[in-house]
């Protein structure tokens, strides 16, 4: 754990109550800090970033109502948890979240231990998880049991992709699916006889590249900077009925309505054998617009505004922390360390952009950016 | 686990690919290692601050030309690193600076943000500079008197002092802009209270308001503006002294009448902040660049966003025009025709007391050379050409249609039959024109006039976007840049144009010099075979 500033909610507490207080009286919120059982700052801290993803909030609270004799699964688990939340009297407080800690370690061998987990990694499995759990009860059957669809091994995140559908085919669309899914359509130009063909996939999150001194739009539009296929990569293209040189292009073809952007921050040396954290200072901002969609993109120009962050603080991928900061309905940033709440000023979100030199090894910085469409 | 499998990572890898050298059509811009300004006894090859990140505040540049010069160098250069604030003689490209005498030096409880040197008084005796610091503070210092600060108990607003700037003209008076989006307009011999003064309402409009002190006696602050939302990150005067351009954290750019509190234009970032601005030689186009990694050209005659440019990486963090390589219209073509003729309504020059300075009609600019810097550690090199500038401008004079550029969403396209067009934003200009020759006009319309501006603003701040305010990307040409080029490790944070060099400054608190193309450095015979004769 590398943040010292931790402060027993004690005395912060009610100092932070009468800043909050001071703001003016919006939704009702409860910020609640969430008990650590043993390196599960990974799911703490996206679990709070989804919190603060109101569309997410609201359709999991929903659940509970809709769904009361349901079996409990880890979507059951994770509503009882929000509901926990909300129904508190304070206003601010602790919660420990047992009962979805302990499902999760049933629901999948892979965190069922006291390692440090990637909360990408989390967040890919959770959303796959409820959006895979709503279909089967959508399709008439049971919610999954401990032993079926959603336990199978993690699913690997393809170069450039987030979540697919497990099944890797279009079923029903879930609500996970109308908050987080976009598409990408894959453009693929032949030089030869310049047939472009494309193909669509969805996601529900999406991965990007990094790079030092970059803003979070310029490593965007790398994601869809065109790709030339020659050589050994040559594309069969079916027109000319041989492998030809091409371009390749991946572009937002529909946007989603709240979007996930998980930044690459490990990369794997092959002279040291392991995962490296990239530190790189990747610059985001408060308000969002793509550069990146397609040319049938339906409403390209979307605003989106940054709602929730997860930092990782430290220097590698199986040590360190994660925290979340967000936004609040009333502007007010917070940050969640585990079970502590602290009060940040907007400005020193650009704390969490990264670092420009090497020397130092720990960092704190942004790795999954939610942004949320402005209504 | 999604990880990322790319083997590029150049830019971590060395600093192989940072350039000390671009090439325009004018010939060799070259970097001068050893005419650098920095804090003396920089340790130099390591990074400046060994083990730690280079502090979070931006290394700005003041730079003062001094005319009457019998004592060797009298421009001055003023630059701030960390706490620390330098003044040195500046010496351009015909002698490396001596670092260890510095003219003034300073270091600070508070980190400077911000300064400008008075350019009316200045001599190689001294001159009078303003400094701004992270805490709200701000130092006024003279040669003829002790340095004062003001706002030190955080009285006038608590948060960091992000532009200072002189009133043009003017050696006493100064505009302080604050992260909190106020503005004071301060004059240095006026008294100051030793409580909050009480404002009051003055002027106000689309998104911003003027407010006076309410006191007998004239004491500061003069004037109290209060622009947009959040942060107002800078502001500049127009080289005609008349406008003033403030770029604010709400992604506004907005143009005011300086005198009057006039706002005449405004214009929108793509998304997020604006983070600084600049004006063209002759006053007629302002360049505001920030957090969606655009420059946008706003036109002072047309009102509107004309250009916009694409080739930064990261957020840009100054901009500024190039006089010297803004290309001037033959001689032989007569100013005023080749101007055109101009409804006075649309020219707000011609409205005030003073005519424009004839240096800047005599001769038409049609092609405008500017440059900004950003946090990708990239410059970029632009250019503003007269057939840009005609492709996305009104036609003018005639009753033309008003959107040449498609149509516009959520806004009605005025009749053809309207005489003048002129861009709707512009209202308020005509409404408080009239406001202040009437002064005495009944309370009721000045309420209707300002739930109109309270209308209109929610309305700019709904969905602005495909408006003139904020054209679709496609809607206003998308300007490549002539040379972006990565000429340092760290973040660069301003550029000053200089007769024979360019200032960039970095993050590390290095100030580097590029001699101009066609420059002979004193004892350095290979600028001769480098330079360009055209």
């Amino acid at each position: 754990m590398f943040r010292l500033k931790k402060l027993g909610m004690g005395n912060n507490a009610s100092q932070l109550e009468k800043e909050l207080g001071a703001e003016p009286i919006s939704a009702n919120e409860r910020y609640y800090g969430l008990v650590n059982f043993g390196n599960t700052c990974y799911c703490n801290s996206v679990l709070q970033a989804l919190y603060f993803c109101r569309p997410f909030r609201e359709r999991v609270l929903q659940y509970r109502v809709e769904n009361k004799r349901a079996k409990e699964n880890l979507l059951s688990c994770l509503s009882d948890l929000f509901f926990n939340i909300v129904s508190q009297k304070k206003k601010l407080g602790t919660i420990a979240p047992k009962k979805f800690i302990a499902r999760l370690r049933k629901e999948n061998e892979a965190f069922d231990n006291f390692m440090q987990q990637d909360a990408h990694e989390f967040l890919n499995y959770l959303l796959n998880y409820i959006g895979d759990t709503l279909q089967a009860e959508k399709a008439g059957l049971n919610s999954p049991n401990g032993t079926s669809a959603p336990s199978k091994p993690l699913p690997a995140v393809e170069f450039r992709n987030g979540g697919l559908n497990s099944n890797g085919e279009k079923v029903d669309l879930t609500w996970i699916h109308e908050i987080f899914q976009g598409t990408l359509t894959n453009e693929t130009k032949c030089l030869n006889c310049e047939t472009v063909s494309s193909k669509d996939e969805d996601f529900l999150d999406l991965s990007v590249d990094i790079d030092q001194h970059t803003s979070l739009s310029a490593c965007l539009r790398g994601f869809s900077s065109t790709e030339t296929l020659s050589s050994e990569q040559k594309y069969f293209c079916e027109t000319c009925c041989a492998k030809q040189e091409a371009t390749k292009c991946m572009r937002l073809k529909k946007l989603p309505k709240i979007l996930a952007i998980h930044l690459k921050r490990f990369k794997y040396v092959d002279q040291l054998s392991r995962y490296t954290k990239l530190s790189y200072r990747v610059v985001f901002p408060l308000e969002l617009r793509l550069f990146n969609t397609s040319n049938d993109c339906l409403n390209p120009e979307k605003l989106y505004d940054l709602v929730a962050v997860v930092v990782h603080c430290g220097s590698g991928p199986n040590r360190g922390h994660y925290i979340s900061i967000v936004k609040t309905s009333n502007n007010v940033w917070l940050l969640f360390d585990d079970d502590v709440v602290e009060r940040i000023e907007p400005s020193a979100v650009e704390d969490f952009y990264g670092l420009t030199s090497d020397l130092q090894k720990n960092s704190e910085t942004g790795y999954i950016l939610f942004y949320q469409t402005r209504e | 686990m999604a990880l990322s499998n790319m083997s590029g990572d150049a830019s971590s890898q060395s600093t192989l690919d940072i350039k000390q050298h671009f090439v325009t059509r004018e010939g060799y811009y070259r970097n001068l290692p050893t005419y650098e300004y920095s804090r003396p006894n920089r340790p130099s090859g390591i990074h400046a601050f060994t083990g730690s990140q280079p502090p979070n505040l931006p290394v700005k540049i003041s730079l003062v030309r001094v005319p009457d010069d019998d004592t060797g160098y009298a421009d001055r250069i003023l630059f701030n690193v960390g706490r620390e604030i330098f003044l040195y003689a500046f010496k351009s490209i015909w002698e490396a600076p001596d670092l260890s005498r510095p003219v003034d030096r300073q270091i600070h409880k508070a980190l400077p943000t911000c300064h400008d040197i008075n350019r009316l008084n200045c001599s190689a005796q001294g001159c009078s500079t303003v400094v701004g610091f992270n805490t709200g503070s701000f130092q006024v210092s003279d040669p003829r008197k002790e340095p004062h600060f003001y706002n030190e108990d955080r009285l006038l607003d608590k948060t960091k002092v992000t532009c200072v700037k002189w009133v043009p003209g003017s050696t006493q008076q100064l505009l302080v802009g604050f992260a909190s989006g106020q503005i004071l307009h301060c004059d240095d011999s006026l008294p100051w209270s030793s409580t909050l003064p009480s404002y009051q309402a003055h002027k106000h409009g689309d998104g911003f308001a003027v407010y006076t002190c309410k006191s007998r006696t004239p004491r500061n602050p003069m004037y109290r503006w209060t622009i947009g939302e959040g942060s107002l990150d800078a502001f500049a005067f127009s080289p005609c002294s008349k406008f003033l351009a403030t770029a604010s954290h709400d992604g506004f750019l907005r143009v005011f009448l300086f005198e009057t509190f006039d706002l005449i234009g405004t214009a929108k970032s793509y998304f997020g902040g604006l983070l600084c601005v600049g004006w063209s030689p002759d006053s007629k186009f302002v360049c505001a660049a920030g957090e969606d990694d655009l420059v946008h050209l706003f036109s002072i005659d047309s009102r509107k966003i004309v250009a916009r440019g694409r080739g930064h990486r990261s957020w840009i963090t100054a901009v500024a025009f190039d006089p010297m390589t803004s290309c001037l219209a033959s001689s032989s073509v007569p100013a005023s025709t080749s101007n055109g003729p101009v409804p006075p309504s649309r020219l707000p020059v011609s409205n005030s007391k003073d005519p424009p300075a004839p240096a800047q009609t005599a001769q038409r600019i049609i092609t405008y050379r500017f440059a900004t810097v950003g946090q990708d550690t990239q410059i970029c090199l632009w250019e503003l050409t007269d057939d840009i500038v005609k492709q996305s401008t009104y036609p003018r004079g005639r009753g033309g249609s008003l959107m040449i550029n498609g149509p516009v969403s959520g806004l009605s396209v005025p009749p053809k039959s309207v005489p003048a067009p002129a861009p709707k934003r512009v209202l308020p200009l005509i409404g408080n024109r009239s406001a202040a020759s009437a002064a005495a006009k009944s309370k009721k319309e000045e309420q209707e006039r300002s739930a109109q501006e309270k209308k209109e603003k929610e309305e700019v701040n709904k969905a602005p976007l495909g408006s003139p305010l904020c054209p679709k990307l496609e809607d206003v040409p998308l300007l490549e840049p002539l040379v972006c080029k990565r000429i340092a490790p760290e973040r660069l944070n301003d550029i000053v144009f200089h007769d024979d060099c360019i200032l960039i400054s970095t993050q590390e608190g290095v100030i580097m010099t590029w001699c101009r193309p066609g420059r002979a450095l004193p004892n350095d015979s290979s600028s001769r075979q480098n330079s360009c004769s055209n």
